[in-house]
């Protein structure tokens, strides 16, 4: 569960991002954040993250605040998201395998579960033949899913992506969308920042609206129906057995 | 033992095997990024050679000094100049309550006419006091201190103790070579320290330097896996085994440094020495000071990297 309640971000310069935001996403939800560039999508995925801290206001993960997490604290939380950037964030220097075996190395995973557990989210994403070159070898639709491999090794109970089809077209932004809708569909909590509003309204979730920092609603887009596929789950076990 | 448990231990278990591993992976990584630049890497290690070498070269100078001209092989000399009434049995008894000092090697009373007898061994002197018409030497005790460990302080003390005695007129001794030699060799002691200081100092800040320059070089990297979850720890670790690499490398260097300029110094200085038909051994770097130097090495390496990784590394944050 992510819940903001009343959450207020200034930056230093004075400029407000985000004013009083509150909402919730459910665990083993599917939702997206969206609105124009500006707009605070950045600002609250950042809060999420830990990597700004909110000047008003607490954010729960899971029932727990976490604004006031210490340093100590802070990779502890961020191991429980899988993120998904716009420019991939990859290792330039490291292989496919390298860069999808980074989160697991860091949680301490042994040597034989890293090979294992980065080759299914491989598969996963349909790049297992790529694992040994390197990430400026590939497309920009490959990167992104050796992106979306990362986020998902470790297994973690959220998955959230930063404009991940901003680069892409149509075609490959719709095959990315279908692996985060597959993967909410086994019960990842899913939360998906993006501007490309006709995405939206194909996808039958809920969305968060931002304009200028204030959250201006959320609701289902007006085209679609209710989807069946986000399944509460209990928080304890946020990630149901993945074929992965 | 009970499933749950077994399982949470082999949990612990292959958690501590992932540790060494990742700690294993580590180590070799940083090794081979060094021997990626290897001009680069033995120009560092070189200066921070030099920067060991210096000061370990001069304590050994110093040491050698100290065993060459210091107290351990040259013993203090005394004189104790007796009043002209004191009789020989009074100066021998005096002698023998010497001798007794703990401080005193050896007393040896030499009579005014053993005195004369050696002063007229002399080239020029010959028959110069038979011409007199007394004898003008007094007795004399010559005593030789026991001056391994004794300081100028204490030899002031034994001078004062000794001109306090029945029948000692006055006392003479050797004291301002002694005193050079000393003031020289703490001197120079106190300036392998100084010099010990500030090049430690030194190689801590070439290190920082480096493993700044390694951290800025990786800096995106390092952002990416912060944004993932690695802690603080995770992120130096590399870091800190490029700087224990650094200075273990820069030791070794040291080690070879100091081996060649001792063997040229050697034979210089045994040439020297075989000039003036001097028996002495020089002290050479010997296993324990290798061993030594490695350890300040690669303490001062791992250090420097700590001190530059833990701040640099800190102010790396996601934006």
């Amino acid at each position: 569960m992510i819940a903001f309640e009343q959450v207020t971000k200034c930056y230093a310069s004075g400029q407000e991002a985000l004013s009083e935001v509150s909402f919730s996403i459910k665990t083993g939800e599917m939702a997206f954040v969206t609105g124009h560039s500006g707009a605070g999508k950045s600002t609250l995925l950042k809060l999420m993250m830990l990597i700004e801290r909110p000047t008003k206001g607490h954010i729960l993960i899971n029932d727990v605040a976490v604004d006031g997490f210490s340093h100590r604290q802070i990779p502890l939380l961020r191991r429980k998201f899988g993120i998904v950037h716009q420019n991939h964030q990859l290792l330039s220097d490291r292989s496919v395998f390298d860069n999808v075996a980074l989160p697991l190395i860091i949680a301490g995973f042994a040597p034989r579960d890293v090979g294992r557990r980065v080759r299914a989210a491989l598969d996963k994403v349909n790049l297992l033949s790529k694992e040994k070159q390197l990430p400026e070898m590939l497309s920009g639709g490959e990167q992104q899913r050796v992106g979306i491999a990362r986020a998902v090794v470790n297994k973690p109970a959220f998955l959230i992506a930063d404009e991940p089809t901003g680069n892409l077209d149509p075609e490959l932004s719709t095959q990315i969308m279908q692996i985060f809708q597959d993967f909410n569909d086994v019960g990842v909590t899913v939360l998906v920042a993006t501007h490309d509003l006709a995405l939206l309204a194909r996808m039958p979730h809920r969305s968060l609206t931002l304009r200028e920092g204030k959250l201006i609603g959320s609701g289902l887009p007006s085209s679609s129906m209710h989807h069946s596929s986000a399944q509460p789950h209990d928080a304890d076990q946020p990630f149901v057995q993945v074929d992965i | 033992m009970k499933p749950s448990v077994q399982a949470q231990s082999d949990t612990a278990q292959s958690g501590f095997m992932a540790w060494r591993q990742h700690h294993r992976s580590v180590a070799i990584e940083s090794l081979v990024r060094l021997a990626k630049h290897p001009l680069s890497s033995f120009v560092t290690m070189l200066v921070l050679a030099i920067a060991i070498t210096l000061p370990s070269s001069l304590n050994l100078v110093v040491r050698n000094l100290s065993h060459l001209l210091g107290p351990e092989s040259s013993t203090l000399q005394m004189s104790l100049y007796l009043s002209a009434n004191v009789t020989a049995s009074e100066a021998q008894q005096l002698a023998s309550q010497l001798q007794s000092w703990p401080e005193i090697n050896q007393a040896v009373y030499v009579s005014p006419s053993e005195a004369k007898q050696m002063f007229e061994q002399r080239e020029g002197f010959e028959g110069l006091i038979d011409s007199l018409p007394t004898n003008p030497l007094p007795g004399l005790i010559t005593l030789s201190v026991k001056s391994a460990t004794l300081s100028a302080e204490q030899a002031d003390n034994i001078e004062r103790k000794a001109i306090q005695l029945n029948g000692v007129a006055s006392v003479k001794m050797d004291l301002q070579w002694f005193q050079k030699i000393s003031a020289i060799v703490v001197l120079l002691n106190q300036l392998a320290t100084g010099l010990a200081i500030l090049l430690a100092t030194g190689v801590m800040l070439v290190v920082g330097n480096t493993i700044k320059l390694a951290i800025d070089s990786r800096r995106e990297e390092i952002i990416v896996i912060k944004l993932i979850g690695a802690t603080n720890a995770f992120i130096r670790r590399p870091f800190l085994y490029l700087g224990l690499w650094l200075g273990l490398g820069a030791a070794l260097l040291a080690v070879l440094l100091s081996k060649i300029s001792e063997y040229a110094l050697t034979y210089a200085v045994s040439s020297l020495i075989d000039a003036y038909g001097a028996n002495v051994t020089l002290l050479t770097l010997g296993l324990n000071d290798g061993l030594l130097l490695l350890a300040g090495g690669a303490s001062l390496g791992l250090a420097g990297a700590w001190l530059a990784a833990n701040h640099h590394i800190r102010s790396l944050e996601p934006q």
